[in-house]
């Protein structure tokens, strides 16, 4: 990160006090690491780094608009290579599926689940210019089966709401890891190697829409991939994004429900994108939103954090569970796999402290209205 | 070894039973292949999918997870959960593509030193009948020998 744009801090503080983590983890201080960053371009982020979740809640109340959740990246990858690593939890296995993907060009067996009885009335087509991009899914369900996690629930929404719209989605064997977990903690070398590799198989596909679930694909795609090698060369529309435009042409019936939702940072805070999935949601007739005391900019993140999973992490999340309970609302509505699978694992442990509200994916309510359903 | 493939193999065997039959094995001066890497846990259900996964990372052409027969676990139930996760982690690893017989979960006992040794051996020739893994870095084999015991393993449990 440019050192000019660090010396704009002035050391007030506004990010640490806004940062989820430091509420419950003193060790971690945005300003304390713009302060070090701003003595020394090269300073590395320490063990401390590790800690941050980039959701990127200091950018937004910065008054002198420091680029400090960009810095985090190369912070991290200092602190890698001064031997600060992080502390993987089990759940780094996550991190090995990407690694181990990007390490050799080897065929996935990541499409069993199509076939699956359940997935029949599910319309794909390998020759259509539409690309559903699957993500992680397939591995996150086989490895949080024990925590209930289905965020291919999300992918077959997504799916039915693309046939509803009367478009067979390509769904891809050959599409890898995206690379974003990588990316934010530093390890550029696996990342690239699976932007290659993915940035080939578009080339060769020409998709002429991308159609995500998650918004961490969706921001990668479109940050990194079409900015540094201009692919894929077409439109990255996240599911809720897709809804949203084209809700007139869907038949929706009536879901008499109370939601509150969450917005993931990515497709929030880092993409601007608050209204989208609002507008999907009010898309279903009946169904409706309660809005958490904290929302959109100010929305609570997920605190999903494979690097650095603590009982920081699990605060912030029983928080927000709390939070999304005192709505009332019956459901609570989130629109990346990645959040379904962190506030399920806080929910997953017997605490009596974290409510047990239903969690679902909003590509799996608004399918849930469909005709047929 | 054909066409001088020495398989990167390791071994997690479980401190009660495998780990000791291991050494049964040894001091009743049975012959097995040595071509292998054993890491010794406290038991077969602290294997998890990231341990298996890293192996692989790190260039390991097969990974076999050994403990103590079911109902013979010190912990009482430690090599159930270590059914629960290899389920996992074979899965894992299908999908990535690698060939399922390059993983493997026995339950060999302390006094088991044949079977130990007839295990090893099976094992041992199954992954040089594989030949190297599909999932291997480009890194060398000086690279992979290199490597301290426990470099790039730091997983903690949460």
């Amino acid at each position: 990160m440019a050192t000019a744009e660090v010396l704009r801090c002035l050391d007030c503080g506004k990010c640490t006090s806004a940062c989820p983590v430091a509420r419950y983890n003193e060790t971690l201080s945005p300003r304390r690491l713009m302060r070090r960053l701003g003595e020394s371009p090269t300073a590395s982020g320490g063990q401390a780094v590790w800690a941050c979740l980039t959701c990127k809640r200091c950018d937004t109340v910065c008054p002198q608009q420091v680029p400090i959740s960009p810095s985090v990246p190369p912070l991290r990858r200092r602190s890698r290579a001064q031997g600060d690593k992080p502390s993987f939890t089990r759940c780094s296995a996550v991190d090995s599926v990407a690694v181990l993907q990007s390490q050799a060009d080897v065929p996935q067996q990541r499409l069993d689940w199509l076939a699956r009885p359940e997935n029949a009335d599910l319309k794909t087509d390998p020759e259509s210019k539409v690309m559903l991009w699957t993500g992680c899914t397939p591995y996150f369900d086989v490895f949080y089966a024990n925590n209930g996690v289905g965020t291919l629930e999300a992918v077959r929404g997504a799916i039915r709401i693309l046939n509803a719209l009367g478009i067979e989605p390509a769904v891809r064997g050959d599409e890898r890891c995206c690379g974003h977990d990588q990316l934010w903690s530093g390890d550029d070398e696996t990342f690239e190697k699976l932007a290659e590799m993915n940035v080939k198989m578009f080339e060769a596909a020409a998709p002429e829409l991308v159609v995500t679930v998650c918004p961490e694909c969706q921001m990668t795609l479109i940050d990194e991939y079409q900015r540094r090698f201009g692919a894929p060369d077409c439109e990255i529309k996240h599911v809720a994004e897709l809804v949203a435009e084209r809700k007139d042409e869907l038949t929706l019936s009536p879901l008499a429900t109370t939601v509150t939702f969450e917005d993931p940072c990515r497709l929030g805070r880092h993409q601007g994108k608050y209204d989208e999935p609002r507008a999907a949601l009010a898309a279903v007739p009946e169904l409706e939103l309660i809005e958490m005391p904290r929302n959109r900019a100010r929305a609570t993140c997920c605190a999903g954090n494979w690097l650095a999973c603590n009982q920081a992490t699990k605060r912030i999340q029983t928080d927000l569970l709390r939070a999304a309970a005192a709505t009332g609302g019956e459901t609570l509505v989130t629109a990346c796999p990645k959040c379904m699978i962190h506030l399920k694992c806080a929910q997953s442990g017997d605490d009596e402290a974290v409510p047990d509200i239903e969690i679902r994916d909003l590509a799996t309510v608004v399918a849930g209205a469909l005709d047929g359903s | 070894m054909s066409d001088g493939f020495d398989p990167r193999i390791v071994v997690f065997a479980c401190n009660w039973c495998s780990y000791a039959g291991a050494d049964t094995a040894g001091s009743s001066r049975i012959k097995h292949n040595p071509g292998f890497r054993v890491i010794r846990t406290m038991c077969s259900g602290r294997v998890n999918t990231v341990h298996v996964m890293r192996a692989f990372q790190m260039g390991a052409d097969g990974v076999l997870v050994s403990g103590c027969h079911l109902g013979d676990c010190h912990y009482i139930f430690g090599n159930h959960w270590a059914i629960k996760q290899f389920d996992v982690t074979k899965e894992m690893l299908r999908m990535l593509g690698l060939e399922e017989d390059r993983v493997r979960l026995e339950w060999v006992s302390a006094a088991e030193g044949p079977q130990w040794a007839a295990l090893i051996d099976e094992f041992v020739a199954r992954i040089t009948e594989l030949g190297p893994s599909p999932l291997r870095a480009a890194a060398s084999d000086e690279d992979f020998a290199a490597q301290p015991v426990g470099a790039g393993t730091e997983v903690q449990e949460s």
